[in-house]
């Protein structure tokens, strides 16, 4: 009887589905190119005033030029560099901050509202003070960018611990597990999306304190490059300045994702049916 | 090995902000090694709360809870437990969930792996994550789990609550198999009287406010339990007579 039952559960209940990734026409492509043409069009009938606007065909061109001279790949890595090594800083602080207020109450009770008080300082505000303190160099805009990154890394790791369900830790529980094991079985894995989101968010504010400590006082940086172009009126170099700075982001984003989706297989499924 | 379990004058009161409630007073009862034992009762009526007892998941308590020889003061791999939701990881495979709490070499893994997933009818879920699972599927895996590391005890805590009834009745059948091939002590808590005459060789009754053992009575039916005869019906009347008294 039982065995029957069992096998007409397995008949009749959908086998276990593997990942379709249907991928139709891009429509999220529609708007950057309809902005495309529209710019293109108010430039060519003068909707604009051609002095403080430049055609995208004058963009493209400063980008190219730029690039096989050697000026936007110096500005770029310079530029990615200060970004990862101030995002790395920043990331590393925040998961440790984070796992040891979102593990113990008495940390929490202790360092939470401190973290949260500096976490509505605005980082712009922050500028004149850094360049005071440690000058113009590198070390201002790691820190900065490392200082903007570490709260929204800290937040989701606090939350992911602490949203990890107590009915699973008392499975963890029931068979002994370490403290150690608990973690490295339960609550890692149980937190994962939640720091990867931290990650990928993190990322992102990096790079806005990357081009604010660039605009303010940088010799150097894609910031400082589109700073020149404000400074002599090239309009096509500032632009092109925002195209780098829009696509990096965006091509750093998707590559986030993807490394989400590779982890965080097992929740592939639940997020198409949400 | 299956173990005995004592549960000797136990009591919990669980203090809230509306002053404390009497969970469970004085509970006293035992099931014998190898046997299979449904605690039936009310919503309140204090029996999940002395599962969590006995599975040392639950410590404030007076009186004594032994497991075998042993004093329960924390939980031990003696005991398996299955919960009323499957409780899952959601990121480990079916298979990769009822070795959680198994220690062996990969080859010994292998083996009761499989040897889990034949039994539990998973096999073609095996590398299936639990949200692709249905609810009776999901529930076995949790059994399986529970009884990988061969436990000498296994404590359910109403594990098909959650289920249809025709999945409900092909799980009841499916657990007393796989009680009977493991020799363990099974304690098994549930609300629903006819589960307790299918499974059990012994069932306690309990009363709610405060929660107490009311009547404890043999079920001498032979198995496997035909639902329709009239010895069922019949052992099912006197213990639903039980509860007609409980006010």
């Amino acid at each position: 009887m039982a065995v029957d039952a069992a096998a007409l559960d397995t008949a009749t209940t959908p086998q276990p589905r593997r990942r379709s990734r249907r991928r139709g026409f891009p429509i999220g492509w529609l708007v950057p190119v309809a902005i495309l043409v529209f710019w293109y069009l108010a430039y060519t009938f003068e909707w604009v005033n051609p002095i403080l606007f430049s055609s995208p065909v004058e963009v493209v061109q400063t980008l190219w030029t730029s690039t096989l001279d050697g000026t936007l790949p110096m500005h770029l890595g310079t530029s990615v560099g200060r970004w990862l090594l101030g995002f790395a800083i920043g990331a590393v602080l925040g998961l440790a901050l984070g796992a040891v207020t979102g593990l113990s109450s008495f940390f929490e009770r202790l360092l939470d509202p401190t973290v949260q008080m500096l976490r509505t300082v605005p980082i712009m505000g922050l500028v004149p003070l850094f360049i005071v303190w440690f000058g113009l160099g590198e070390l201002p805009k790691v820190i900065l960018i490392a200082f903007a990154t570490f709260f929204q890394v800290y937040i989701q790791m606090y939350h992911g611990i602490r949203s990890i369900d107590r009915k699973l830790l008392e499975v963890g529980r029931m068979y002994e597990l370490s403290t150690l094991a608990t973690l490295r079985r339960i609550v890692v894995p149980g937190a994962m999306p939640s720091i990867l989101q931290g990650i990928r968010l993190g990322l992102g504010i990096a790079w806005l304190a990357l081009v604010i400590a660039e605009l303010t006082g940088a010799n150097s940086g894609v910031g400082y490059w589109m700073q020149t172009g404000r400074e002599y009126v090239r309009v096509d170099v500032v632009l092109a300045a925002l195209i780098v700075f829009a696509v990096v982001g965006k091509v750093v984003d998707s590559l986030v994702r993807l490394l989400e989706r590779r982890l965080l297989d097992w929740r592939d499924t639940i997020e198409r049916e949400m | 090995m299956s173990t005995s379990i004592t549960v000797d004058g136990v009591s919990r009161v669980f203090s809230g902000r509306n002053g404390d409630v009497v969970a469970l007073q004085g509970a006293t009862f035992d099931v014998k090694a190898g046997e299979f034992v449904a605690l039936v009762g009310p919503s309140g009526c204090g029996k999940s709360t002395v599962l969590r007892c006995i599975a040392g998941l639950d410590t404030d308590y007076t009186g004594e809870v032994h497991v075998g020889e042993r004093r329960v003061s924390a939980p031990s791999t003696e005991a398996g437990m299955v919960f009323q939701e499957h409780r899952l990881l959601p990121w480990l495979t079916v298979r990769q969930n009822i070795l959680f709490g198994f220690v062996g070499t990969a080859a010994q893994q292998r083996e009761r792996a499989d040897e889990l997933l034949t039994l539990m009818h998973l096999e073609a879920f095996a590398g299936a994550h639990p949200h692709e699972l249905s609810g009776g599927m999901a529930q076995r895996a949790a059994i399986a789990r529970a009884l990988a590391p061969r436990p000498d005890v296994l404590l359910l805590d109403e594990p098909f609550g959650a289920l249809d009834a025709f999945t409900r009745i092909e799980m009841q059948d499916a657990l007393r198999e796989v009680w009977r091939q493991h020799n363990t002590t099974a304690l098994l808590v549930t609300h629903d009287i006819e589960e307790a005459v299918v499974l059990a060789d012994r069932v306690v009754v309990m009363a709610a406010r405060p929660g107490r053992v009311r009547h404890v009575e043999d079920i001498a039916l032979p198995f496997p339990r035909n639902r329709a005869s009239d010895e069922f019906a019949h052992v099912r009347a006197s213990l639903l007579a039980q509860f007609s008294l409980v006010h």
